[in-house]
């Protein structure tokens, strides 16, 4: 029975240890923007952070809510236009933090599968070079991007 | 290609509508070449993105004409908002992350500037007619400010009112597999329109100032004006 245990608490410890090996990168505060009427193109927002010692790449995203999703930069220029220019490799150094946000870096949202409304969230899978696969629930907010729950 | 001739025609549209406007102000008096206008040209050619009035303040240039139609499928011309300060934008509805931030900022500037909202009216003006139909317009613009009026026109009419702005657009071949999905590069500024049909003042929101900073200008242009 003791032997038991103490094998049951080594699972444990071993389980979370694990799970700490692959938190070099936390994503947070990752929301989407509620889709506008019948348009089936929006914008998902995150916060990536690097715990670790070496750089990483957030290489692609997607999610079962919509056809396809891609990391884009809108950069306006001085003539005052904008450009939305895809991001293929975002880079997150070693104690960097990356926050994706209106007007600038943001997740394109293409083709949703069904409207989506404020209050209900949806998984996002963001692949990162190092970190791998890791997926979120994104919170489906209002255009202001104000938090709804908590 | 097709953007390097728009930018063309966009360029010959300003000197048209640039010599027009000095026609209208010279009268019968000889027209010297205009270095202001060469410069613009020239400028235009190097750089696509040159084209828009952002940063040549003031600008005080006479509207030509335009049609539009507005979500309730009413007529709306260059006379429609006469009498009042217009501020207008051009975007498109499946721009996923801009044009929503302006709609909001205008959204935000209507609520903030309370009474003093009856002196402007906000113009939303669809780049992308093709995509933007009346009927998803009046869903898109149910999310913002019912005050906010959005206009569209036929692809023509959309060429021939970015002109008279010096709005530049051009979009993007497909992303993705669905034809129907590709992004529009635009001028992303704010223009105003005095009560005369001038158009006065071009700007685009510099990084983080965004909504504060569209507030602040609006004010000073439009409540502090020395006139
Ligand atoms: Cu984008």
């Amino acid at each position: 029975m003791r032997t038991l245990l103490a094998a049951f608490l080594l699972m444990l410890n071993v389980a979370a240890h694990a799970g700490e090996a692959s938190k070099t990168i936390t994503i947070s505060d990752a929301w989407v923007r509620a889709s506008l009427g019948k348009v089936s193109t929006t914008a998902a927002y995150v916060k990536i952070e690097n715990h670790g010692t070496k750089e990483d790449k957030l290489l692609s995203v997607s999610t079962p809510a919509a056809a396809m999703a891609s990391v884009h930069n809108s950069v306006t220029n001085d003539a005052g236009v904008v450009q939305m220019l895809p991001v293929m490799a975002l880079s997150v150094k070693p104690g960097e933090t990356v926050a994706l946000t209106p007007g600038g870096l943001h997740i394109m949202v293409m083709n949703v599968k069904e409207p989506l409304k404020a209050g209900a969230t949806v998984p996002l899978t963001l692949k990162f070079e190092q970190a791998g696969e890791i997926t979120v629930e994104a919170e489906v907010r209002g255009l202001d991007g104000k938090p709804l729950k908590r | 290609m097709r953007s390097r001739n728009f930018v063309i025609a966009g360029a010959a549209a300003l000197i048209l509508v640039a010599s027009m406007a000095a026609g209208i102000v010279l009268k019968h008096k000889v027209i010297p070449p205009q270095p202001e206008v060469a410069a613009t040209e020239s400028k235009t050619r190097a750089q696509p993105e040159a084209e828009t009035f952002a940063g040549k303040e003031p600008l005080n240039r006479p509207l030509v004409k335009f049609t539009m139609k507005d979500i309730a499928d009413r007529e709306v011309t260059e006379e429609t908002y006469r009498g009042r300060w217009t501020m207008y934008f051009f975007g498109y509805a499946n721009c996923p992350d801009v044009c929503p931030l302006s709609l909001l900022y205008a959204t935000d500037l209507l609520k903030d500037l309370g009474l003093l909202a009856d002196s402007l009216q906000i113009v939303f003006v669809t780049i992308d007619p093709h995509r933007d139909t009346a009927d998803v317009l009046v869903d898109y613009m149910g999310n913002f400010d019912p005050r906010i009026a959005a206009l569209r026109g036929t692809q023509q009419q959309t060429k021939d009112i970015t002109q008279q702005f010096g709005v530049y657009y051009a979009y993007h071949s497909p992303i993705g597999t669905d034809t129907d999905e590709y992004a529009v590069e635009h001028s992303n500024a704010f223009y105003l329109v005095d009560q005369s049909g001038h158009l006065q003042r071009a700007f685009a929101l510099k990084g983080e100032q965004g909504g504060a900073f569209l507030n602040k200008e609006i004010r000073a242009t439009i409540f502090t004006t020395p006139k």
